[in-house]
């Protein structure tokens, strides 16, 4: 569902003013289309939000993985439709239970030291990741992988638990494959540079500004259905753009060719222009949403959450805090592979249902200022947000005005980054908020499920700290379940169960909106872990 | 010889700010509830990571974080006494070679930041000086730039000059024309109150009998204010560009943070951020070098002066007062407080 | 902001005698000075009463006009939540004044005490505050600030306080430069001529003069340490969603300059009119100071 607000008219009456701020001049426009050819050459500058704070990808998820892809290869392409293409594997077969893989790799493949792919190169990375030294704090280190070299060119890989996403996790960027000889020999080097199998080489990282590859002219195994052969472009160089505006501006004034992470604000305008070349994908996975903490009140009552769920407006919250630029969801955002598209245990908006769970919890008092109170107390609660993020800003502001609708009072709380880690792991919150996304049901496994909950000595990624058996029946269920179509059945009961539990309130899902200047062509999408993948991309200036 | 004991013991000095401030620095941050361990983790940039006990453990075991505070404070000290300040929790390189990526980026952005504020406020202050409505427009840009906040001057700017006029470059490729932006933001509320120190000098010593007899003698008022006035009118300005230098590392976390440069400010802010301990003590002690080696520099440097002054000001004790007003300023430290309350020192007052 | 900080009040104010604050002619002169005056005293109203100037709830938002443009109902337009930007102004001064003021009182109690006693006490203790101060003075003032705020938090009291500290050695360098300078003055021997005792001397003479300044530097440090608020704030570690601040309404705006240019354009001529009010009012009262000198 799409919401517009009435926005356009706000240009004119800025362009009217003295200083006539921002407004897209977006002159120069003459140049050339990229046409439909490849071209040879060229350089292409990517604006990116963050800047990785290392680079190695099988250490942590978050970082490397936004900007690694074009130097590293991973076994298998993820069609993004819960299919998979050869890549450095040729073939695989996957046992009944989804927990025993076995790949047949390719073996024309040269790392960029020169070290060739075998089975042992292989197994050394998932060795790396299962290594406690090596601190690997991904969703492949958490499968605990065992791998064992069958011959030179076949590797099997033993499961502590079955994983029926086993293949989406490792065609993402996050287990791109690397040189053994690196891995093995100087694994200090990994923070800032990566040798991998990838269409480019790793050049230079100039910390704070760029990162810059270049083209792999011995590259011939790009994955099925694209040309296989070297890039087309000479060089790739990312620059780091954190703040939205700036990041913005940079495609206005042509200094960067393409910018990735168009801010919500902006991406309408983006989409409908001529001026450039754009695209987005809405990221998968259990998206923007709200985790209460069923370990504390007023949470631990399932009638205090669902009050929340129904006594939101959520459509009015994303529509407003998004600028109309990404759509409400429910506990899956519907680009996941796992979506159940039939739903039909939605959430509805539904304030006077919310009110009478309110008021059947006991909390049916209401003090001087309008709370609601219990006993005396005040039905309040707390979220402790990292305010360098505006769009979670927005979307917690208008939260916390529907909640006060309710008669339910939500304070917000910006921390640092690092004291937002320390409460999230010590379960001081009332409410977490925030954005996860992985291509796989799956995700609901992680944040839903009681494995995860953190126990104080294992931590874990269930921030609402649920835990109830029939869920996490569904969910082994769907783990074990090879096949695709029995793998979404379960997860499509998850997800009728969840609004009963309602452990979290599901708000947006993002899209990753890139836009380009014209004479850019052939950008495509990795959508194992979406970004936009430059293998092909050209540049005719 | 009292003078060499002098230097030493401000040396001694030095060193024992330095070990203070390492010792705060160390202390302070430690104090902050956060465990170092998901820090390392990479858990404090927000992601909902799974952590096994074995991983948590391998950590804490690496970087020491099961010994005893005081013991870990040690180590600490003697790492740092031979240079080493540890690896980064967050970028997992060493803590000095991250330091000295990001040192020069700072300083051209500081480095042209003053040339350009000197640059603008001495011509501001000249060309508008003693002619009342060029020296009123002046006063009033002046006034706003500095009562504007850095971000949103820089933001103003970015937008007319990159995005509007499309004359300058905003994103930093290592060339010259993309540090102008940056530089003038940062100039800016530098320049502004040392065109209004200058001018206000100059118009004091416009007002000077010396003054009016050269302009009997035919000179131009251009010439009299470059070859006279500008010699009288420096010495507080002077006083003051020092210190504008050492003010703008704290523009420089804003300001590389807007534009996205690679810098010192910006390492700074995202390692507070982070957490990432040993690099934040690092840009700390740094910072604390500099500062105390220019302190330390100008301290001996007016012991040396003071010295050759008592000894000048014995043999020829009846200077003018306008040509001798830089003999009584006292300390350093001084004039720079007077400078900063806009007090006026005593040789302003006797040159008035 | 340090830059600003630092260097906001460096005019210096002795021997203007013709030219006046912004180097207008006389008339001009005392017709900006009452405009900054009635400017300080709105901005005074506005802190104390905000529901006398405005009818409007600041935190009453309305989501079918996000960034609506400025409308008789909206005079100033609204912001990026669909909320009244000049309520939020007027509302938004108390807090905005608070953090200034209450940064400023810090920073020139403790301040002023050691300031005086480095001036006043025997030569080690002197040595002791001072080479204390230079070790907070090697910390850049905005680092010393985030410092404290990652110790303690974020929020308008902790940014205060963070502010406040951080600005403390330089009070100290200019209460305690001017204490040694009068000190020395003549009209200090002449009362220890006169045979009054030291603390007669120190509390009827030396301290009174020796805080003068203060006064001085308290208006216009008032300006640099709003400012550094607004500083703060564009990192981040300000005012906690949804009171109103002028630093963070600036700093919450500045992405949407062309979907909204008032929602940041109106906060932040409101700091800049302030700052520099509060900077032309502190030159005068430091001119009439030295006048009578």
């Amino acid at each position: 569902m799409r919401i517009t607000l009435p926005r356009r008219r706000l240009l004119p009456a800025a362009a009217t003013t003295a200083l006539a701020l921002v407004l897209v001049s977006c002159g120069g426009g003459q140049s050339a289309d990229a046409g439909d050819e490849p071209v040879e050459g060229g350089q292409l500058t990517v604006a990116l939000r963050d800047e990785p704070v290392q680079l190695n990808p099988l250490v942590d998820q978050g970082s490397g993985a936004h900007s690694v892809r074009p130097v590293v290869d991973s076994l298998v392409w993820d069609n993004g439709d819960g299919t998979y293409s050869p890549w450095l594997a040729e073939s695989w077969e996957v046992s009944e239970d989804a927990s025993h893989y076995t790949f047949h790799l390719r073996d024309d493949v040269t790392f960029h030291d020169g070290e060739h792919l075998d089975a042992e190169a292989v197994k050394a990375n998932f060795d790396f990741v299962v290594d406690p030294e090596n601190r690997s704090t991904g969703s492949t280190a958490k499968l605990q992988p065992e791998a064992t070299v069958v011959d030179e060119y076949t590797l099997e890989v033993q499961l502590e638990a079955p994983e029926s996403s086993f293949l989406t996790l490792i065609a993402a960027p996050y287990f791109g494959i690397l040189s053994p000889r690196q891995l093995q020999d100087d694994p200090e080097s990994l923070a800032d540079t990566l040798i991998g199998t990838g269409p480019f080489v790793f050049d230079e990282w100039v910390r704070g500004q760029s990162l810059t590859y270049t083209k792999n002219e011995d590259y011939a195994w790009g994955p099925e259905g694209t040309h296989g052969g070297p890039a087309y472009l000479d060089s790739i160089r990312y620059v780091f753009l954190p703040e939205d505006q700036t990041r913005y501006n940079a495609l206005l004034t042509g200094e960067a060719d393409m910018v990735d992470y168009i801010p919500a604000e902006y991406n309408q305008e983006v989409l409908d222009s001529d001026e450039y070349t754009s695209d987005s994908f809405l990221l998968p996975g259990v998206g923007y949403t709200l985790h209460l903490n069923t370990r504390q009140e007023p949470f631990d009552d399932v009638r205090v959450r669902q009050a929340l769920l129904h006594g939101l407006d959520r459509e009015g919250i994303v529509a407003s805090s998004t600028f109309g630029a990404y759509p409400v969801q429910e506990y899956l955002a519907e680009t996941t592979p796992d979506f159940k598209q039939d739903l039909e245990n939605t959430i509805e908006f539904d304030p006077d249902l919310a009110n009478q769970l309110l008021d059947e919890a006991g909390w049916d008092e209401r003090d001087s200022e309008g709370y609601r109170t219990r006993d005396g107390e005040r039905l309040s609660t707390e979220v402790p947000f990292n305010s360098e993020n505006q769009l979670d800003q927005r979307t917690l502001e208008q939260v916390q005005i529907d909640a006060r609708e309710l008669g339910f009072e939500v304070n917000l709380l910006p921390v640092p980054a690092a004291e937002h880690s320390e409460r999230m792991y010590n379960g001081d919150y009332g409410i977490l908020a925030s954005f996860q996304s992985e291509s796989t049901g799956m995700q609901l496994w992680r944040l839903y499920g009681s494995d995860n909950v953190s126990d104080g000595e294992t931590i874990g990624s269930n921030a609402s700290f649920l835990s109830d058996p029939e869920l996490d029946e569904l969910l082994a269920q769907a783990r074990q379940s090879a096949d695709p179509e029995e793998r979404a059945g379960y997860y499509g009961q998850a997800q009728e169960l969840l609004p009963e539990l309602a452990p979290a309130v599901p708000l947006h899902s993002r899209a990753r909106t890139f836009a380009a200047q014209p004479y850019v062509g052939g950008v495509g999408w990795d959508y194992a872990w979406p970004q936009p993948y430059l293998y092909e991309a050209w540049v005719n200036r | 010889m009292r003078q060499l004991s002098r230097i030493g013991l401000r040396l001694l000095l030095a060193a024992f700010t330095l070990l203070g401030a390492a010792t705060a620095a160390f202390f302070a941050l430690r104090l902050v509830p956060v465990d170092p361990a998901f820090v390392i983790l990479g858990a404090a940039r927000g992601d909902q990571v799974d952590i096994s006990p074995e991983v948590l453990a391998a950590v804490r075991a690496e970087y020491g974080l099961n010994e005893p505070l005081l013991v870990q404070y040690g180590m600490f000290m003697g790492r740092l006494l031979q240079g080493d300040l540890g690896m980064s929790y967050v970028q997992q390189v060493p803590v000095t070679s991250l330091i000295a990526s990001q040192v020069q980026p700072t300083l051209a952005l500081a480095g042209l930041g003053t040339l350009l504020a000197l640059v603008l406020s001495l011509s501001a202050a000249i060309l508008t000086a003693g002619r009342r409505l060029p020296s009123g427009l002046a006063s009033v840009l002046e006034l706003t730039a500095a009562s504007t906040p850095v971000f949103w001057l820089g933001f103003l700017l970015m937008l007319i000059f990159a995005v509007q006029l499309r004359a300058l470059p905003m994103i930093d490729d290592g060339s010259l024309a993309s540090l102008i932006l940056p530089a003038v933001t940062i100039a800016l509320p530098t320049a502004a109150p040392l065109a209004q120190v200058l001018r206000q000098s100059l118009e004091d010593v416009l007002e000077q009998p010396f003054i009016t007899t050269a302009r009997a003698r035919g000179l131009s008022i251009m010439t009299v204010k470059l070859r006279h006035a500008l010699r009288h009118a420096a010495i507080p300005y002077l006083t003051m560009i020092g210190f504008a230098f050492g003010a703008l590392l704290g523009g420089a976390a804003i300001t590389e943070t807007l534009f996205s440069r690679p810098g010192l400010g910006r390492l700074l802010i995202m390692s507070v951020s982070n957490q990432d301990l040993p690099v934040v003590i690092g840009v700390v002690l740094l910072s604390t070098l500099a500062f105390v080696l220019v302190n330390t520099l100008v301290d001996i440097v007016y012991t040396l002066v003071d010295h050759r002054l008592n000894e000048k000001t014995a043999a020829t004790p009846g200077e003018g007062a306008a040509a001798s007003p830089d003999t009584r300023t006292g300390t350093g430290a001084d004039a720079e407080a007077d400078m900063r309350t806009g007090t006026g020192t005593d040789a302003e007052r006797s040159g008035a | 902001m340090s830059a600003a900080t630092t260097l906001i009040g460096e005019t210096r104010g002795p021997a203007r005698r013709r030219t006046g604050v912004i180097g207008a002619g006389a008339i001009t002169e005392r017709i900006i000075l009452v405009a900054c005056l009635g400017l300080l005293g709105l901005f005074a109203v506005f802190a104390l009463w905000p529901s006398l100037l405005t009818w409007q709830d600041p935190f009453a938002a309305d989501r079918s006009l996000i960034l609506a443009p400025p409308s008789l109902t909206h005079p100033l337009g609204t912001d990026e939540i669909g909320r009244d930007v000049y309520t939020r102004i007027v509302y938004g001064t108390r807090s905005t004044l608070a953090l200034g003021v209450g940064a400023v009182l810090i920073s020139l109690t403790l301040g002023t005490v050691a300031g005086l006693l480095a001036g006043l006490a025997p030569r080690w203790v002197s040595m002791i505050v001072m080479r204390g101060n230079d070790i907070g003075a090697a910390f850049p003032e905005l680092l010393l600030a985030i410092l404290i705020i990652a110790l303690f938090g974020g929020g308008p009291v902790n940014a205060a306080i963070a502010i406040g500290i951080a600005g403390i050695p330089y009070y100290v360098r200019v209460i305690r430069a001017e204490t040694l300078k009068i000190r020395r003055a003549t009209f200090i021997e002449a009362a220890h001529g006169l045979g009054l005792s030291r603390t007669t001397v120190l509390v009827r003479h030396l301290a009174p003069n020796a805080l003068r300044p203060v006064v001085v530097i308290a208006t216009l440090g008032l300006g640099g340490a709003t400012l550094a608020g607004a500083g703060l704030s564009f990192l981040g570690l300000g005012t906690a969603p949804p009171a109103p601040e002028w630093g963070s309404m600036l700093s919450n705006a500045r992405s949407f300059l062309g979907l909204g240019w008032w929602a940041a354009v109106f906060p932040g001529l409101a700091l800049t009119l302030f700052v520099a009010s509060t900077t032309i009012v502190g030159r005068r009262i430091q001119k009439s100071l030295e006048g009578r000198r």
